[in-house]
């Protein structure tokens, strides 16, 4: 078991965002967080990386390779980010800096964690804009964010989550922000790297048509508790909980019967 | 498992934007340009200053009080004929004395408040924004006054008040820009890649607010010449010894209606100055925020000018 998540709450304020969560994510394993907005799924995420608001108080466990991730200090948790966990959050406009070029920071993680020479750190920009699909890899890694399209910031994005080969990539609703070609590329994307590199994948969405292409078990968050888990066909082919009947009749009502629905 | 699909798949090919540095962007920047060429020549008077000046500018001269500009005295002579041009060399080095140290001052000071006044703990985050606040409400040449009042008038108290007044003025314009950037997507996808809390400040937020922090750099430089130039004049500056800008215009405004030349050059030279760093800041802001600059080094400013000149 490579991520085991038991009893996991999360309170901000007073108010319990996350509420006893449980689950479990094997190494290699492409799994589903699915619910509306509000549900607690980004906080669980950023629970995970330890990146939660300095107010807000976390109980239970979250065991990652048999350490102990919740309480850990932040300069211990850093090393663990970057390199063992990694980030893809949701909106491309926004999660690169406008001020530094695309190349180094798609390499900041692995200048963080290893130590690279300038020549190297180059290299290693280019080989990342070639894995997750950037055109023209030798200049693109000199652009700023705001001369490239937003799902190449998204590649982007993505390739800075997993330069330094983390065992584990969270996506938080990675694809919302893109329009449905570039989603279906980028969703491409992540299956592909998690299918080359034997990487676990979390993946958060509130669109069960995306989630449907993805990931092979899931659990489904409603005001912070999971009401319901299991393989993505059966939840699918029999959903139980109201909340999550909603989230099968939202997707039927648009992207449902999309061609390209999976192989 | 190895599928095609690692090939482009967007279609717009990237081209390689031509990137140039923010100096030379700077240099092509028209009022960038010019208010660079007015700094330089303030300085290179200033320097020039300490080897040679066209009179000495301290030997008066009774038979050439009052002279107006000529080939002699390219900028005429005071009321005991002394060289003006002379004086106005010697008054740059109180100048450019003044606005560098002064601004070096006032940004270490603004951004150690800032900084330490957005991060740190909270009983030491507080006490600095009410601090913040209360100096506020003091005028610099208030403050300037009070502590030449105690310690004798002097340009090191002059650096010292103006420095410390504008360093808590940038720290409060600074505070609510660091926060933002603190807050935004990228410093949180940066922790996510494992970048410390040192890392960060370093390479994200303090980047992330130099446009701001350039243009309070330069309004700060304008306003301590300004300010010494104000309080040489109300004699609180430059001890009456020494030539500088503002003492040039109290020794001559009692002459202003027989003899206006005289008041107009320290008067020119002190405006002038004052607004080459307005502009410089100004330009600053411009070429180093890639937002407002195109692939090619061109900016708005430039692109405008452009519009109205026509093409070349």
């Amino acid at each position: 078991m490579s991520l085991v998540v038991s009893g996991l709450s999360i309170s901000i304020g007073g108010t319990l965002v996350v509420d006893d969560i449980s689950f479990s994510v094997p190494d290699g394993q492409r799994f589903g967080i699915i619910g509306e907005s509000g549900s607690g799924k980004s906080m669980t995420a950023l629970a995970l990386l330890g990146l939660l608001p300095e107010e807000a108080l976390v109980t239970g466990s979250i065991l990652y390779q048999d350490r102990e991730l919740v309480g850990l200090r932040d300069r211990d948790f850093a090393a663990v980010r970057g390199d063992q966990i990694g980030i893809v959050f949701q909106e491309p406009q926004t999660a690169l800096s406008p001020l530094r070029r695309l190349g180094a920071q798609m390499t900041a993680a692995l200048r963080i964690h290893y130590t690279l020479s300038r020549a190297q750190a180059q290299e290693a920009a280019i080989d990342l804009a070639t894995r997750v699909g950037l055109p023209n890899p030798e200049s693109i890694v000199r652009a700023y964010p705001h001369q490239v399209s937003g799902g190449q910031r998204q590649r982007a994005a993505i390739a800075a989550a997993i330069a330094a080969g983390p065992d584990l990539l969270v996506a938080d609703e990675p694809t919302t922000a893109l329009d449905v070609t570039v989603q279906a590329e980028i969703l491409d994307l992540f299956r592909r790297l998690s299918e080359e590199g034997g990487t676990s994948l979390i993946f958060i969405t509130h669109d069960l048509a995306v989630l449907r292409q993805i990931a092979d078990r899931m659990i489904v968050l409603d005001g912070g508790r999971v009401v319901e888990q299991g393989s993505v066909t059966s939840v699918l082919r029999n959903p139980q909980h109201p909340s999550t009947r909603a989230l099968v009749a939202a997707a039927h009502a648009t992207a449902w019967k999309r061609p390209e629905a999976r192989p | 498992m190895s599928r095609p699909s690692a090939a482009p798949m967007e279609r717009a090919p990237f081209i390689a934007p031509r990137h140039r540095s923010w100096v030379i962007r700077l240099l092509r920047h028209p009022t960038g340009a010019v208010s660079l060429g007015v700094i330089a020549i303030v300085c290179l008077a200033a320097a020039v200053s300490f080897v040679w000046t066209p009179y000495n500018p301290s030997s008066a001269d009774a038979y050439a009080r009052w002279l107006a500009p000529s080939g002699a005295h390219l900028l005429g002579t005071d009321a005991v004929g002394r060289d003006t041009l002379s004086r106005l060399m010697l008054g740059a080095r109180v100048t450019v004395v003044v606005a560098t140290v002064a601004t070096a001052l006032a940004a270490v000071c603004g951004t150690v408040l800032a900084v330490v006044g957005t991060f740190s703990y909270r009983v030491v985050r507080e006490p600095i924004a009410v601090l913040i606040d209360v100096l506020i409400a003091f005028p610099t040449l208030l403050i300037a006054m009070m502590l030449a009042a105690s310690f004798g008038g002097s340009t090191a108290v002059v650096i010292v008040a103006v420095g410390i007044s504008n360093g808590v003025n940038i720290a409060r314009v600074l505070r609510p820009e660091i926060r933002q950037v603190a807050g935004s997507d990228f410093v949180r996808a940066a922790r996510a890649c494992g970048v410390s809390k040192p890392g960060i400040l370093w390479r994200h937020i303090l980047p992330g607010v130099t446009p701001v922090f350039i243009v309070q750099l330069s309004l700060t430089a304008a306003l301590s010449i300004l300010a010494e130039a104000g309080l040489s004049f109300l004699g609180f500056g430059a001890p009456s010894a020494s030539s500088s800008w503002g003492r040039m215009l109290a020794e001559t405004q009692k002459y202003v209606t027989a003899y206006p030349l005289a008041v107009v050059w320290p008067g020119l030279a002190v405006t002038i100055t004052v607004l080459a760093f307005h502009l410089l800041g100004d330009a600053l802001r411009e070429v180093t925020d890639p937002q407002l600059t195109r692939y090619d080094g061109t900016n708005r400013a430039m692109r405008q000018l452009r519009t109205l000149v026509g093409p070349r």
